[in-house]
């Protein structure tokens, strides 16, 4: 009972070995999809740990995101470090050892072509073009860090914060009249009024999905019949029909990171685990509303004002650099969405 | 601490709560200690239900300073008892998510919090509405609690 006591204690701090397992040089021990890292293991609580088998239905998307995830780790070896070309891998990674330094590329600026299905069930959840055109702006603004409140990242974070170089334009609006009033998380929406070219452009649903739910994505690796992501009306764009404290067009700019491949900014889980990307601060929880500066968890300063936590829309404003590098690995050659660049 | 935690788990959560464990007076007083909580969160969605003997409380209220209060009936209270005898409460951080929606937010973040006097452990997170099978009788357990009380 002793020793299950100690290993409990172990178990319990924070700052947890990492027992490293080196495949074809990546490594890939802290990757996770549906499980929390806890199972105990003598001398460390952190095991290699493969996704559960009682996900079977799900196994083949673990096994492409899995393969996406070496990929990316693998080229980030092959590259690193130091042969930096100009693709602002701004540094500030002190802390959080482990993660991989970012691939660089060639791309430049990358344009994304977006197709927007408005389906509305009454005449304000068809939402005007004018709303719409005010989402691609704040995408646009939060992607090329061309936002007007990014003079609000403290100082402590201002030197990893990133211009993605990444910036999306509308390339068709699809309108549906449903009578359906609210469409779950279940891709339900997608079934109806299916994406358009998916692999060559972000679909993005405008709909009402119900249950708190401001909006939701699909990771790079999923069906092409479901990808893209789906976002409430009211929390859509900045003009139009919207509803406070979500009417800043961030819920978008959120879902679109999930798309290019970006877990929560607090790792979905405790302190030991990581959202993949070295300078973002390890928390063990998201952040709601408007957090006071400096809020802590897990003995380091969260970054709430990322786009990756849950804060309200006028107090986030920041990708960082690891994010970046992180969004562009899907996107250079051999990348799960290399088809979006054209 | 950590001892008494595992003497908790060992003699309250493995053994206590059954037919046999439940007349004894010790557990008995045990029982008023109990409080289990339900969180389910999204970056637009909160509830919480909290079940004790004294009382079931419910709220939506993401800073968690206004609550429902109604009480707890003697028969949803057993039921919780002989839910909760079912779950190795020292266990249920390890329990793993059948399902991952909530890492891309097509599902509010769960967990189920067991406490017994300043002793609290909390399961991993897991997506609202598809518990771990471990945990699904309780959760469902509450969530029907909070239901039946929370009408709009």
């Amino acid at each position: 009972m002793l020793a299950l006591a100690t290993i409990m204690v172990s178990c319990s701090d924070d700052q947890t070995a990492n027992t490293n397992v080196e495949e074809q040089g990546a490594d890939m021990s802290d990757f996770y999809l549906y499980t929390e890292n806890t199972e105990k293991a003598a001398g460390g609580c952190f095991t290699m740990q493969k996704l559960n088998a009682q996900l079977d239905k799900d196994a083949d998307l673990f096994g492409r995101m899995y393969d996406i995830e070496k990929k990316y780790r693998q080229r980030s070896i092959a590259k690193k470090p130091g042969n930096g070309n100009g693709n602002g891998n701004g540094g500030g990674n002190n802390g959080g050892g482990g993660d991989p330094e970012p691939p660089t590329d060639n791309l430049g600026v990358v344009s994304i072509p977006v197709y927007v299905h408005v389906v509305y069930s009454n005449s304000n959840e068809n939402i005007s073009d004018a709303q719409i055109n005010s989402q691609m702006s704040v995408l646009n603004d939060d992607f090329r860090r061309a936002n007007s409140d990014a003079n609000q990242t403290p100082s402590l974070f201002s030197g990893v914060a990133s211009d993605t170089e990444i910036q999306f334009n509308l390339a068709g609006t699809f309108r549906h009249s449903d009578s359906r009033t609210s469409w779950g998380t279940n891709d339900a929406v997608k079934g109806s009024y299916p994406p358009v070219t998916p692999s060559t452009h972000l679909n993005i649903w405008v709909c009402n999905i119900g249950g708190g739910i401001l909006g939701y994505a699909q990771f790079p690796g999923g069906s092409s019949s479901t990808d893209g992501v789906v976002v409430g009306p009211q929390y859509f764009g900045t003009t139009g029909y919207l509803a406070a404290p979500f009417d800043g067009g961030r819920t978008t700019t959120h879902e679109v990171g999930h798309y290019l491949n970006l877990r929560h900014i607090w790792g979905d889980g405790r302190c030991n685990r990581d959202d993949f990307v070295s300078d973002t601060p390890t928390s063990d929880r998201p952040n709601y509303g408007c957090p006071s500066f400096p809020t802590t968890h897990c003995r380091s300063t969260d970054m709430t004002m990322n786009y990756m936590d849950y804060t309200d829309d006028a107090c986030m404003n920041m990708f960082s650099e690891g994010q970046k590098s992180r969004m562009r690995g899907v996107l250079i050659p051999g990348g799960a969405r290399e088809n979006l660049v054209n | 601490m950590k001892y008494l935690f595992v003497l908790f788990s060992i003699t309250l959560f493995a053994k206590g709560c059954n037919d046999e464990a439940s007349k004894k007076e010790a557990v008995k007083n045990a029982e008023d200690d109990i409080m289990i909580t339900y969180e389910a969160l999204s970056r637009g969605f909160f509830e919480e239900i909290i079940v004790s003997k004294a009382a079931l409380k419910t709220t939506k209220d993401r800073n968690k300073e206004q609550y429902k209060t109604y009480e707890c009936s003697e028969e949803d209270w057993k039921e919780i008892l002989s839910l909760l005898a079912k779950i190795d409460a020292k266990k249920i951080d390890t329990l793993e998510a059948p399902s991952a929606k909530r890492l891309h937010d097509g599902a509010a973040h769960a967990v189920l919090k067991i406490k017994y006097k300043d002793i609290e452990v909390s399961s991993n997170g897991f997506d609202h509405g598809n518990p771990p099978k471990e945990l699904a009788a309780l959760v469902n357990k509450l969530q029907a609690m909070a239901k039946a009380v929370d009408k709009p």
